[in-house]
């Protein structure tokens, strides 16, 4: 069978590197320098080994070396087992490996591992482009398989790309059978690499002054949502995330102590239609999921909290594809009291700071303001002071509500938010900061919206007598354009933003909402398509109430029908490319007539070219080079490769003599 | 060729032998159609698998839809691939040519014409010959060796030459002849038997020991006896060459020549006096040789005789052979000692 111990080529082995170049350059942004420098040189090494007909490093150098590469990578990665250290790891072995692979069995072994390094790019990205992308590599693996599979003599290196791909072109029919119908299980099968998921943005669970401005400098996509309806408008669209109750010093934090879940769940009455929405919700590696004020349902494997934040049992660390149901009017907690609990929460502030904001709700207090007016009076100080909006506050001092209140007056929604709740509490008002997002851009071309990370806000919502928890804006005191028409219109000095969401950048926007639309599908139909989906899909399919053996049934049925008419088209004769030569072949008798040669049936293209060239010894070299290139079409080793255009271009030039 | 006496199948044969379907061809070619054609992965194929399987279970933990897709795609490659294994050996036509006779130790070589009809090239087709006993017990790779890989452009006809280990004298049916391919992956190994349902000829081996001489030479050319068992460059007259054939030995061989590149030589010596002998199987007996023996050595005076381009006849236990001389006459002879009963 296999001849496992034939040595290969130079030949042979100039097709593997280029295969692994192609890798090294697919995962190249993953990797560190020195293991890119290291692979390349290895490479390049054993490429004149193979030229110079050197010998191969013994293994008394090689072993220390592969030591010494795996402790690099463990210092370089502070281990050896995360997701980044084992594609280094991998890259690093293969290429120590190139060093001692001259067989037949060590190209396969490459080939084989080449083909599971290209595999691994997904768990970095999966976007269209490294997709496309990581087609490259797989040709050319598969190119360099064939090459070694033909061993008696060099193969033509059109010839075994272009049957890499048609091999897998029509290999794409039974993959997308396997695709749609093969069961996805849910991982994980086993534990997950710590830093599988660094590098997801989006909201945290505190709030402390200047970390949301990181966040809505980021202009990479939170979410997308696709409303069922009428569009509600800009103001209403508040996204609702982490609730914080708990300030300490400068940060806010959710409150996850054991008591806040025993914490009864606020009554909501709700007027007027609901909202019906699909979100697709970008991983963010947290378990809250976003939802239009207020949700009234949560999806499966998630809950709706006290104070109504949706949380999902796992964090979120796939693209996740959920329904929403909101109601934009709605009265939260009104028809009751706000229990001890509750009421010591909302109020609870640290008094050991901020001495004028103290005194100014003291002076409220005192003016015995009612809770409404207190909220009142902080707006409008808010509203008829020179308060800013601005992405790059000062930095703030020691008693930072003061600072901010009294001196800088210049600052982003959370600086708003958390001052306005911390006075609100010192007033005796009980108050609580929502995060979230605010806003959204309509894709027209996909009829959905864009959330992203620079539309993440905070607000405030304020308790009050018979109305229950109350939504406070006070950045849309400060800055109304930030809540009705977005953030990018908020901002005089448009540099801070990303540049995706600049305003008047109309034709490249027009340019990325299309792309985004493409991404949007791809999100929604390659990657998206988990076990729900599949779900879905075969139950639309193959009926509701289907079985397990009813997929292992169409499994095979369809890829048997599709396999029987692969073969059907496989087997049939290519005798159309024959009269397709002799179409061409045609043309070059025609022409000969035309200038009193009459070529006979019997008479071979050789015979024929001896016979013109005889009459016309200037065409002699042509006539030649025509019989020649005829005879290695029709008989020849050369049949489907770059001879057809050589013929055509031969006979186009006698034409014109 | 002629065909032998049908073996009896009296011998127990094992049922993997029996089982296979094989492709027959004797006057006319062999279609290895699809039922003749049997598949398996091979080792890489398998290990190809064991990766599949290593990146469905990565894709399934980090849910990976591109894992999936990846990893599907690659599967139904090594499908395809499995496809075009199959079909690159479907419908090739094989036709037995010759079997060119040579002596014991030699590889025969069965040239054999294998035709495409379908307007495809067919890539690295191998043809080889499994069966020899003697090589499994010395455990050499000799099939390795005696495989012969070859492309089938489409609609020719390509020669193949196949060399078959010869270890005993006589009339042997040819064995069962292996074409098989791994194009284009090397994942899958496809093949096909063929049975050519034709003889090959061994003629005996020819006796080293050339101290036996035939009596009857000594009363018909005494001088040219002692000349054979001589250098051949004494005192013989060089007197051409002709190209090299089976049974040769090397001292006979213009070594310069074939280092020059012009193909194996043989050198020749004008004889004497072509006077006739007879070699006798009776001749044979005064020397203390057993049976195989006895055969070996009439054999080489057989050679040599025809070396000297004399004439000599033949007188075996069966029959006997005419004198005359040439290409015919000689190869007559050896045939008629390689189907000598065995003892």
């Amino acid at each position: 069978m296999s001849h496992a111990q034939t040595k290969l080529s130079l030949h042979h082995l100039q097709w593997l590197l280029v295969s692994l170049a192609l890798i090294l350059l697919l995962h190249a942004e993953h990797l560190p320098l020195w293991v890119i420098l290291g692979s390349v040189s290895l490479g390049i090494t054993r490429f004149f080994i193979e030229k110079n007909h050197w010998r191969l490093p013994k293994m008394l150098l090689l072993l220390p070396v592969t030591l010494l590469a795996g402790l690099g990578i463990g210092l370089t990665f502070h281990g050896l087992f995360g997701r980044d250290a084992s594609l280094a790891l991998l890259v690093i072995m293969l290429s120590l490996k190139l060093m001692e692979t001259k067989t037949l069995r060590d190209y396969v072994l490459i080939i084989i591992a080449g083909y599971f390094l290209t595999a691994n790019v997904f768990l970095f990205s999966q976007s269209i482009l490294i997709s496309s992308f990581s087609i490259l590599p797989l040709v050319f693996l598969t190119a360099t398989l064939i090459q070694i599979s033909y061993r008696h003599s060099p193969l033509d290196w059109q010839f075994s790309l272009k049957l890499a791909g048609k091999l897998l072109l029509q290999a794409i029919p039974v993959m997308l059978i396997l695709f749609i119908l093969f069961p996805r299980i849910p991982g994980p099968l086993w534990g997950i690499p710590s830093d599988s998921y660094s590098g997801m943005t989006g909201l945290s669970d505190s709030l402390s002054f200047g970390n949301l401005n990181q966040l809505i400098k980021n202009g990479s996509i939170a979410f997308r949502v696709e409303f069922k309806g009428k569009l509600p408008q800009q103001q209403q669209l508040y996204w609702r995330g982490p609730v914080l109750w708990h300030q300490e010093g400068r940060h806010w934090r959710m409150r996850n102590l054991p008591e806040n879940n025993s914490l009864p769940i606020e009554n909501l009455t709700t007027t007027g239609e609901a909202t019906h929405y699909i979100i697709t919700l970008e991983p963010h590696n947290r378990t809250w999921l976003l939802m239009l004020d207020m949700p009234t349902y949560a999806p499966q494997d998630a809950k709706i909290s006290h104070d109504y934040q949706v949380i999902s049992q796992t964090p979120v660390r796939n693209r996740m594809r959920f329904e929403g149901v909101s109601y934009l009017q709605y009265q939260l907690g009104a028809h009751q009291t706000l229990s001890a609990r509750e009421q010591t929460m909302a109020l609870k502030i640290e008094t050991n700071e901020n001495p004028r904001t103290l005194a100014l709700a003291q002076l409220w207090q005192t003016s015995k303001l009612s809770a409404v007016e207190k909220v009142n009076a902080a707006l409008h100080k808010f509203r008829n002071e020179p308060f800013i909006y601005t992405l790059s506050p000062p930095i703030l001092g020691d008693n930072p509500v003061d600072d901010f209140l009294f001196n800088t007056k210049k600052g982003f929604c959370e600086h708003y938010a958390s001052s306005f709740v911390y006075l609100m509490r010192a007033a005796g008002v009980p108050a609580r900061i929502v995060t979230g997002y605010q806003g959204g851009e309509l894709n027209p071309n996909g009829n959905y919206m864009i959330v992203r990370q620079s539309d993440a806000h905070a607000w405030a919502e304020v308790w009050l007598q018979n109305q229950g928890w109350v939504r406070v804006d006070p950045t849309a005191a400060v800055s109304p354009d930030r809540i009705e028409q977005g953030i990018s219109n908020a901002l005089p000095e448009a540099d801070e933003l990303p540049f995706m969401i600049r305003p008047n950048n109309t034709w490249f926007s027009t340019l990325y909402l299309q792309w985004d639309a493409v991404n949007n599908g791809w999100n929604q139909w390659v990657l998206g398509y988990n076990e729900q989906k599949q779900l879905s899909v075969l139950s639309q399919l193959l009926g509701k109430h289907y079985r397990t053996s009813d997929i292992v049934f169409w499994l095979i049925a369809t890829i048997s029908t599709v396999m029987l008419i692969t073969t059907y088209f496989l087997l049939r004769t290519t005798r159309k490319k024959q009269d397709a030569l002799q179409k061409i072949y045609d043309l070059y008798l025609k022409k000969l007539k035309k200038i009193g040669i009459t070529p006979s049936t019997t008479e071979t293209a050789t015979e024929l070219a001896t016979r013109v060239s005889l009459l016309h010894p200037t065409q002699q070299r042509l006539t030649d080079e025509i019989a020649e290139t005829y005879n290695a079409l029709r008989f020849g080793k050369h049949y489907e490769s770059q001879y057809w255009d050589k013929l055509k271009r031969l006979i186009q030039e006698f034409s014109r003599k | 060729m002629q065909t032998a006496e049908k073996i009896k199948p009296s011998k127990f044969t094992p049922f993997w032998k029996i089982w296979p379907r094989v492709s027959q061809a004797s006057t006319q070619a062999a279609t290895l159609n699809s039922r003749n054609i049997y598949i398996i992965p091979t080792r890489w194929g398998l290990l190809y698998m064991v990766m599949l399987f290593a990146m469905l279970a990565g894709s399934i933990n980090y849910t990976l839809s591109m894992g999936f897709a990846f990893t599907f795609l690659l599967a139904s490659l090594a499908n395809i691939a499995m496809l075009h294994t199959w079909r690159n050996l479907l419908h090739c036509q094989v036709q037995f040519l010759k079997a060119v006779p040579v002596f014991v130790g030699q590889n025969a070589m069965i040239e054999l014409t294998i035709t495409e009809t379908k307007y495809r090239t067919r890539y690295a087709i191998t043809a080889k010959f499994k069966a020899n006993e003697l090589d499994k017990k010395s455990k050499q790779p000799t099939s390795m060796h005696l495989a012969t890989t070859e492309d089938i452009t489409a609609a020719t006809t390509q020669a193949f030459h196949s060399a078959l280990k010869t270890q005993t004298r006589g009339l042997h049916r040819i064995p069962r002849l292996t074409l098989c391919t791994e194009f284009p992956l090397s994942l899958f190994y496809a093949w096909s038997y063929v049975d050519l349902n034709h003889d090959y000829l061994v003629y005996p081996t020819p006796a080293s020991n050339t101290d036996f001489q035939p009596s009857s030479i000594a009363f018909s050319s005494q001088s040219n006896a002692e000349n054979t068992t001589t250098n051949h460059q004494g005192d013989e007259d060089f007197s051409g060459h002709r190209p090299y054939q089976l049974g040769d030995t090397p001292k006979q061989i213009n070594w310069k020549a074939s280092s020059r590149g012009l193909g194996l030589l043989t050198k020749q010596y004008e004889s004497f006096s072509p006077s006739l002998i007879h070699f006798s199987w009776a001749d044979t007996a005064h020397f203390n040789l057993n049976y195989e023996q006895r055969i070996s050595l009439l054999t080489r005076w057989v050679i040599d005789a025809n070396q000297r381009k004399q004439r000599y006849g033949l007188n075996l236990p069966r029959g006997n052979i005419a004198p005359s001389n040439g290409e015919m006459h000689y190869h007559t002879c050896l045939k008629a000692l390689a189907l000598m009963e065995t003892a």
